[in-house]
């Protein structure tokens, strides 16, 4: 057991809805207390309900040297883990006992001012991410020369473009010789070269016996860089093992077991939404897709008198606001005559069509001069970034605009 | 349950239990001690940052309170004649005004320190306490340059310095660890209730004028003076002025003894205050 360092027991965070939002003045506050719950009772079942538990009991251990992969959705509890392994914030129940130097890097660029220069930033930043004065002396050169921006290392880092200024953070962290390494996603910046310089940073570190947490959504980088891997779900652990093996469960859970939803009945509409699903092409419902995939929305409707010009539509949204594009079955030349029944419609979207992210469907049925039904964010689905490595994509999540579309540019040369 | 392979005793591990804060805890005096370089560069990035946009840089540490002292030489030692202890009244002003603008910047940067703070804190861990503690020490290195230029006043109107220079350091301890007191208490219920922000500068203005910095407290009346006593910053001041004017009367043992007192209810208060306030704090911001 002597080369156990890290050792988490039963570790619970919960957080309590609706606190963050409210009580950010006095005022609040004071609202608060007049509008409190009369009976005692009512209030705790209140406060049950609105707490969220982003860890559950979450136990494991890592041995001296390991490089441990932690992956699964978002709000699996993933970043709630490497905080209180950092202990940016305290559990709410459960222990983790570490033992050694840690160092995390939850974020490029922690600390850093814009107005001192980039040799100053390097000093309070490496300091500030747990380096010793002498230890960044000795660095510095190298730190330099590993950001690549020799020549400006003098000047205000807010002079600086956000390359410039995310090699030279990198740089710093890239540095960082903890005996415990927790990294949070920070590859998802930089150039592609940059990035192919960082990992092999990483895995130079790791070949050298340090222990590392590393998190992303990147399964090719987790595959590459661990030997383990945990997978979280709903802030418990799911699984952990060899690396192949989880990626390949983490991949299954994706797939989905989560069925449709389904509407109550209306008897007093001519025709009515009855159930809708999100699936793929073969049928399976998913609630998330690669991007690379078509996704399929299916809805079933059912038809109480004879109905001329039933219409269908869906309206898609991404990250609950923006409206991207709406599909209306009155588009299609001719609009079908309905006999009382049951029908059942579906909607295929294609494969690199809508960027990484989270959508929802607002589906809605009736003729052309009355809407019968109308559900908002009836459907929801996540595109994620599996089978690609979109980094250097434009289309990658964190760029603006919501669908990819298939144009390039095309250049020559004209004097 | 695990120790350390035999092969890499000479390398002490450093051995972290992370568990769930619970109950009223005082400060981890011994945790911030081991921050002390993490202390030093924050401190040192505060005022590189303070001073690095104005051209005359540094030297608005000594020109801020010369000003003062010519404005209010003019109007209150000149027109209004306030008596000073019998020293020249820029002395004296000025005697009163360094310590309060030590207090006073501290305890202005320090209350909002957390918020401000926010981006680091919730990525990187050190003792949070460090911040607001920062905008102390901070204020500190321009009580040190003023107090440069009070001893070249001092020298300019001909007084020398005697022995009760030597508790000066008392004075600015006792002052500064008020001031990190009160930013305790501040930082923390700035952070839950942006309301104390704007509820400070006119807070400070009233200390300012109810702490005996234009004026001496010999002219409060008999019946108020225990106000003065209860106030911390009035003992510390009166003491500080003894210890640097030559002149002024030493301050009563009693009114010492109780500015003391109250910092120390403040500090420990604080302290448990922060202590308690701080996790949520950062599952909020």
């Amino acid at each position: 057991m002597s080369d156990i360092v890290i050792s988490v027991e039963q570790l619970s965070k919960s957080f309590r809805l609706g606190e963050m939002r409210r009580g950010h003045t006095l005022a609040d506050a004071i609202n608060g207390l007049f509008h409190r719950n009369a009976s005692a009772q009512a209030a705790k079942e209140e406060a049950e309900r609105r707490t969220l538990w982003a860890l559950r009991d979450v136990s494991f251990t890592v041995r001296r040297g390991e490089v441990l992969g932690i992956i699964g959705r978002n709000g699996a509890g993933k970043s709630t883990l490497l905080k209180i392994l950092s202990r940016i914030v305290a559990p709410s129940a459960g222990r983790a006992v570490i033992d050694g130097r840690v160092g995390a890097l939850l974020e490029v660029g922690t600390g850093f001012s814009s107005e001192l220069t980039g040799r100053e930033n390097i000093l309070l930043s490496g300091t500030i991410l747990g380096m010793s004065t002498q230890e960044i002396r000795r660095k510095m050169d190298e730190i330099i020369d590993f950001s690549g921006i020799e020549r400006f290392i003098d000047t205000p880092v807010k002079r600086y473009s956000s390359g410039m200024y995310t090699r030279l953070a990198f740089a710093v962290a890239a540095h960082l010789e903890p005996e415990i390494l927790i990294v949070d996603e920070v590859l998802a910046v930089g150039d592609l070269e940059f990035q192919r310089k960082c990992l092999g940073k990483m895995n130079a570190m790791t070949k050298g016996g340090r222990t590392v947490l590393f998190v992303s959504h990147n399964m090719g980088a987790v595959s590459e860089l661990c030997s383990h891997a945990l997978l979280l779900q709903r802030g418990q652990v799911h699984a952990m093992g060899e690396t192949a093996a989880i990626v390949e469960e983490y991949a299954r859970l994706q797939r989905g077991t989560v069925h449709g939803v389904t509407f109550d009945e209306n008897e007093n509409l001519p025709a009515s939404m009855t159930a809708a699903s999100v699936t793929d092409v073969h049928g399976n419902a998913v609630t998330t897709v690669d991007i690379a995939d078509p996704v399929v929305l299916n809805v079933t409707y059912k038809v109480r008198e004879p109905l001329d010009g039933l219409q269908l539509s869906a309206v898609i949204s991404r990250n609950m606001n923006e409206i991207i594009c709406t599909f209306d079955s009155d588009a299609l030349e001719s609009i079908p005559f309905h006999e009382p029944g049951t029908y059942r419609a579906s909607l295929r979207l294609p494969g690199m069509f809508l960027k990484a992210g989270n959508y929802s469907v607002r589906i809605a049925t009736g003729t052309p001069d009355r809407l019968m039904m109308e559900i908002e964010a009836a459907l929801t689905f996540e595109v994620e970034e599996l089978s690609q490595n979109t980094h250097h994509k434009g289309y990658r999540k964190e760029r603006i605009g919501h669908v990819i579309a298939p144009a390039n540019w095309k250049r020559e040369q004209v004097g | 349950m695990s120790q350390s392979p035999a092969g890499e005793a000479a390398q002490p591990t450093i051995r972290q239990v992370i568990k769930p804060v619970s109950g009223w805890q005082p400060l981890d005096v011994a945790e911030m001690w081991r921050f002390r370089r993490l202390l030093s560069v924050f401190v040192w990035r505060e005022l590189k940052i303070r001073y690095k946009q104005a051209v005359l840089g540094f030297l608005w540490v000594v020109i801020q309170p010369l000003a003062l002292t010519i404005v209010y030489s003019i109007f209150f030692g000149y027109v209004a004649r306030i008596p000073s202890e019998g020293v020249p009244y820029p002395v004296f002003f000025l005697g009163g005004m360094i310590l309060w603008q030590f207090f006073n910047l501290a305890v202005t940067q320090g209350s909002v320190s957390l918020v401000a703070q926010q981006q680091i804190i919730t990525k990187v861990y050190f003792p949070r306490p460090l911040a607001p503690l920062t905008s102390v020490v901070s204020a500190f290195v321009d009580f040190l340059i003023m107090f440069g230029l009070l001893i070249a006043v001092e020298l300019f109107y001909g007084i020398r310095p005697s022995w009760p220079m030597l508790t000066v350091p008392l004075f600015a301890i006792l002052t500064g660890t008020m001031a990190f007191a009160i930013c305790l208490w501040l930082s923390a219920l700035d952070a839950l209730y942006r309301d104390v922000r704007y509820a400070l500068t006119f807070l400070m203005q009233v200390w300012y004028f109810a702490t005996p910095i234009i004026y001496p407290l010999s002219i409060v009346p008999e019946r108020f003076r225990w106000i003065m006593t209860l106030n911390p910053l009035a003992s510390a001041i009166q003491g500080f002025r003894w210890a640097v004017l030559g002149n002024a009367p030493p301050p009563p043992v009693l009114d010492m003894a109780v500015a003391v007192g109250v910092t120390l209810v403040l500090l420990l208060s604080g302290a448990m205050f922060f202590r308690r306030i701080e996790q949520r704090v950062i599952d909020m911001i």
